[in-house]
């Protein structure tokens, strides 16, 4: 069964997660998820995922249907938030975090977010979460509507950043906290791995 | 991220609870506004009721510590605990900011 919701907040999206069949999409957003695979698909306006925790609602799901273990929570949540803030920021809001490294560039950015938000040209963007199921591992893909990623900068591996570095942790803690990541689509989706749990198998 | 701040003579006590994402970043534009636009000498942060924090939060926390570095400030980590814990040691923040 197919929820399709008018609406989106974090309680009803709960909601409509837990009573889906393969999807549950945001009015607007059904023929970008229409050709994505998966157990499980959500598809949300930007708006909508900006609003609303998807991250938090997703790793609950999923631990609670037993699929991941329930010591991955925070490494499930941390990454779920990781590559939805690089699908939504970078992809579909097209914002970048190196033009922010200042206190009054913060701010312009902010403000900046803040118009593109209000904006139906970035705001009705569509972003897509889709659960797939192998012997051994969870995927979660998020493919998100923007231009992608140049290709020198999906073979560069992420590695470790220090707090001097600015920009450049969220690839590294999506390395670090996952158990596979790859990047397909020219960089508008990023897969991320989650070892199952053995309690399911 | 729900926040307060309190400003007791020159001195601003921020206090973070819930988490600390990149969807926060509006709300935070409003910390690093107050800091830049307050008379201040310090800046302390209880994150104690602070759970969760990514890597857009822990470029805000670093921002903010900026900010008060523009006006002399020190800021003060105090408080954090678990995720966010260790996210800042790992990202080695207790080389630039102060955490207890």
């Amino acid at each position: 069964m197919t929820v399709v919701l008018p609406h989106i907040d974090d309680q009803g999206l709960g909601r409509a997660l837990r009573r889906a069949g393969r999807a549950c999409v945001e009015a607007g957003t059904e023929d970008f998820i229409e050709h994505i695979d998966g157990i499980l698909v959500l598809g949300l306006t930007t708006a909508s995922a900006f609003s609303t925790d998807a991250g938090t609602i997703l790793a609950d799901l999923l631990i609670e249907r037993g699929l991941i273990d329930e010591a991955r929570r925070s490494d499930l949540r941390l990454a779920l938030h990781e590559a939805l803030a690089n699908g939504l920021l970078h992809g579909n809001l097209e914002l970048h975090s190196h033009n922010a490294q200042t206190p009054a560039a913060f701010l312009e950015n902010a403000a900046l977010l803040e118009s593109r938000l209000a904006s139906p040209d970035y705001a009705r963007r569509p972003i897509a979460i889709a659960i797939s199921l192998n012997p051994s591992f969870v995927e979660i893909a998020i493919t998100d509507s923007g231009k992608g990623y140049s290709p020198e900068f999906l073979s560069a591996p992420p590695s470790d950043r220090t707090a001097g570095d600015r920009v450049g942790h969220g690839l590294m803690l999506l390395a670090r906290h996952s158990d596979g990541l790859r990047f397909e689509a020219g960089g508008r989706r990023v897969i991320l791995s989650f070892q199952r749990c053995a309690r399911r198998g | 991220m729900q926040h307060e701040i309190n400003l007791q003579g020159k001195d601003l006590e921020i206090t973070m609870k819930h988490q600390l994402i990149y969807a926060d970043t509006t709300k935070f534009s409003a910390v690093i506004q107050k800091v830049r636009e307050t008379d201040i000498a310090s800046c302390v942060v209880n994150l104690a009721g602070l759970e969760h924090i990514d890597s857009s939060g822990l470029r805000m926390v670093l921002l903010l510590h900026d900010a008060c570095k523009e006006k002399s400030a020190p800021l003060r980590l105090s408080g954090s605990r678990g995720q966010v814990k260790d996210m800042l040691l790992h990202c080695r923040f207790e080389t630039i900011v102060q955490i207890d």
